[in-house]
């Protein structure tokens, strides 16, 4: 979805909103989630369905109990409740105003007395003040809505209730029909209020919305992890064959405070790449590829490298040449290095990024692109482009975890390899599996680090939700392991950093990472550019 | 010292009281910490008005301010001083630290993490119980005027550099953290900075809380109190607020489309 528009919601919510398409022509508010319909034309409708959406979320109370409502009812106050946030919200932000105004549906024929058009008339009146109409349940609402918001104020739900109960009972007494099969809000902007209602287990209606996939929260963990990867194991061998090494890791308990030692298995493997397809891999083959983004050079900052009183150099180093001839005044021993020049570091960059491989990062987008998908496309862009980055040596690794025994752990690109056919067969290969244990695969990644000839050393994590494994139940438990490790590894002078995809990740990721190093991909496409921008700065960095 | 050169941090001296409005109890602890002769680190976000809290002090305490905006070339001696040469041979001047120290002037280092490490150090023994100035290449060991206070600023907010004060130099600070003031406040600062009306003021602060929602989301920081003055000034001289907020906003903040867009979106949303 169009990241001006997430960007939009969440500031002008205030909170967290994902933005997601949805086939169809109406937006959609679930929970937290606005579902923007995808093919809809036109940049200010989809403004205005934004700023309806944080009208809802800023101003109205979710899942309402529409027990004992009829379904007029129901529609009627809806349509008083969309008039009553949009006028709150444009009480904070006054040009909204003319957002709304300028998406009404189109003013109904005068004649036409259906319960759509009415609800269209009455949307109008109360959407724009200068707007006349000359049906009185029209204006009859209008001066209801008018007098409560000048008696309670427009904070008051339950006196706008009342009204909308006197109006819906007015249509009912004027014989209006309503049937709920053939209505829909008119206003195009607006969302089906399904937000607003909870109608309980027995009815609930049929909501496209809800059978798309929650992302943000994992997949509940399987009892059984044999059966849970039954389907996307690879066969039976190919494990043993290509690993490489066991290591073992000790692992923080937040409980106990204290490392327990040994206590988590690293298993280092060679990705399985030869003569195993994945079904994934043919979907990402017919899927959306993304254009790789326009990189900006990454500029090497001159001044960082400017190496002063040298034997020898290009400029004279200004300062040193005042003390010369000082010392030469004072009769003493000059000293004679006073040039200065530019050149590279003395310290070169090393970044290892890390994958987050776990089953979750299989779940489709809303665009028909896995995040892994888009973690292998990220990772080969900068592969590709790394010398552009300022980074000097590059590496890319990825894990996934199946409990402590089994913390898997893929060497995909070594640091001093090129980045070749092989790797984008390797890449392809590389499924998702199991959970993320972090912790431990972050100690092993700081551990590579360890071996690089230079201190200006960096991790970056790139992941799509909390860590989490079959084996801990306590959702904290790995998040301060895995802070724990970033710790070690920034004791060790290795810079740790996080790319989340994940719209919510903001209570972990901080907890984790600190709350400088790391960003949050809101959408899933901007994870190559971010990627690289973050990349690009990690390698920049001068050591701390 | 010779009365020809009476009071060499004339130049130092504020005059006329800078605007500041305060948010909290800052002033009062500033005053306390200035009682002690406390070094202090101001903490906060670009533009959330660190300097002009300083100057206001200063200006409040009657001392001299010496300023001093670090980057990254400084050297030690450019704090403390050097020889230079003159007609007569060598003669040593003193830099703005060690005037400040010699005279008794508050000494604001702007952004100290900008300056390297290792310039940083010269601070220390000034920053203790000593309170001494060595300056080694003189040979003279300075010491502090009853009335010199350190004062540093830092801004925690960049996730794009790894820079960081060294543990042994943040420890000698006690730290005054700033924020942007609460919604009103602000507005209140904007309209009598930008001499704007309060209704304006208060919708620029609204696009600038938007704003400061996207911070980690590709943006770096929000847009800051100097911003919504730039704006509110522009505004008053006649400029469209859509065309100033684009200038002093969204073109300064941001060169993503996307993030222009959701920006101009904040914009247009108050402004229609």
């Amino acid at each position: 979805m169009n990241s001006a528009l997430s960007l939009l919601a969440r500031g002008l919510a205030g909170i967290d909103v994902e933005v997601q398409a949805l086939a169809g022509a109406r937006p959609v508010l679930v929970g937290k989630r606005l579902l923007l319909p995808e093919d809809a034309a036109a940049e200010s409708l989809l403004r205005a369905m934004v700023a309806h959406a944080v009208a809802h979320l800023r101003h109205s109370t979710p899942a309402r109990p529409a027990r004992g409502l009829k379904p007029m009812g129901i529609a009627v106050a809806s349509a008083i409740e969309d008039a009553r946030v949009e006028q709150l919200l444009c009480r904070d932000f006054p040009g909204l105003r003319g957002w709304f105004a300028g998406s009404q549906a189109p003013a109904p024929h005068p004649k036409d007395l259906g319960f759509a058009a009415l609800i269209a008339r009455m949307d109008r009146m109360l959407a724009l003040p200068a707007w006349q109409d000359d049906n009185h349940w029209v204006n009859k609402a209008r001066r209801l809505f008018d007098e409560t918001a000048a008696r309670a104020g427009l904070e008051d739900y339950d006196a706008f209730r009342a009204i909308a109960s006197i109006l819906a009972n007015d249509l009912g007494q004027m014989r209006v029909r309503f049937e709920p099969r053939d209505y829909a809000v008119p206003a195009p902007y607006r969302d089906d209020n399904s937000y607003l209602w909870d109608f309980g287990d027995a009815d609930t209606p049929p909501d496209d919305a809800i059978a798309l996939q929650q992302s943000g929260a994992r997949p509940p963990p399987p009892t059984d992890a044999r059966n849970a990867g039954s389907d996307d194991r690879p066969p039976e061998g190919i494990d043993e064959m290509t690993e490489l090494g066991r290591f073992t890791y000790p692992e923080w308990d937040r409980r106990l405070e204290r490392l327990r030692a040994d206590w988590c298995t690293v298993i280092e493997k060679l990705p399985a790449w030869q003569g195993l397809r994945a079904p994934r891999e043919q979907a990402m083959a017919g899927g959306e590829r993304i254009p790789p983004p326009a990189l900006p050079l990454a500029r090497h900052l001159d001044r960082t490298h400017r190496l002063r009183r040298q034997w020898e150099g290009d400029d004279v180093d200004l300062d040193a040449a005042i003390e010369v001839m000082i010392d030469r005044r004072a009769r003493l021993q000059p000293d004679p290095r006073l040039f200065m020049r530019t050149g590279k570091g003395p310290r070169p960059s090393s970044l290892l990024v890390l994958l987050d491989l776990s089953a979750s990062a299989n779940d489709p987008g809303p665009h028909g692109l896995s995040l892994l998908d888009i973690e292998k496309q990220a990772a080969l862009l900068l592969s590709a482009s790394k010398a552009a980055h300022g980074i000097d040596r590059l590496a890319i690794h990825g894990f996934s975890s199946n409990t402590r025994a089994e913390v898997h752990y893929y060497r995909l690109l070594d640091f001093g390899r090129p980045p070749d056919a092989a790797l984008q067969a390797t890449l392809a290969a590389v499924q998702g599996r199991y959970s993320t244990r972090m912790g431990a695969a972050l100690r092993h990644a700081a551990s590579h680090l360890h071996g690089e000839p230079n201190d200006r050393r960096a991790i970056l994590v790139v992941t799509d939700g909390a860590p989490s494994d079959i084996d801990v139940h306590d959702p904290a438990y790995l998040i301060e392991d895995a802070r724990q490790a970033v710790a070690e590894a920034r004791t060790a002078g290795v810079r740790v950093a996080c790319m989340a995809v994940d719209g919510v990740a903001d209570a972990y990721v901080r907890r984790i990472f600190g709350w400088r190093d790391h960003g949050i991909a809101d959408d899933v496409r901007k994870l190559p550019r971010r990627l690289a921008h973050m990349g690009a700065r990690l390698g920049m960095l001068r050591p701390g | 010292m010779n009365a020809a050169v009476a009071d060499p941090l004339a130049a130092y001296r504020i005059e006329t009281e800078p605007f500041y409005r305060p948010a909290g109890n800052e002033v009062a602890l500033y005053r306390q910490a200035y009682g002690h002769r406390m070094p202090l680190i101001l903490k906060g976000p670009t533009g959330c008005g660190k300097t002009r809290f300083v100057e206001h002090m200063a200006w409040s305490l009657g001392r001299p301010l010496v300023t001093l905006a670090c980057n990254e070339d400084m050297t030690a001696s450019d704090l403390v001083g050097r020889y230079l040469l003159d007609a007569d041979g060598t003669a040593w001047h003193d830099g703005p630290l060690t005037l400040a120290v010699r005279h008794g002037a508050i000494c604001y280092l702007d952004e100290v993490v900008e300056a390297r490490q290792d310039t940083t150090v010269v601070i220390h023994p000034l920053t203790d119980a000593r309170r001494i100035l060595p300056l080694d290449k003189k040979g003279e060991l300075v010491r502090a005027h009853p009335d010199f206070q350190l004062v540093v600023s830092y801004n925690p907010g960049y996730q794009s550099s790894a820079k960081d004060m060294k543990p042994s130099t943040r420890q000698r600070f006690a730290a005054l953290e700033f924020d942007y003031p609460d919604s009103a406040l602000e507005a209140e600062i904007v309209s009598h900075e930008a001499q704007v009306g309060l209704d304006l003021a208060a919708r620029l602060v609204a696009i600038a809380r938007c704003s400061r929602e996207l911070k980690q989301r590709g943006l770096d920081e929000g847009v800051s109190t100097r911003m919504l003055i730039y704006a509110g000034v522009l505004i008053r001289d006649g400029v469209t607020p859509r065309e100033s907020c684009e200038m002093t906003m969204t073109r300064a903040l941001t060169d993503d489309p996307d993030m222009a867009s959701a920006l101009r979106g904040f914009v247009e949303a108050q402004f229609g």
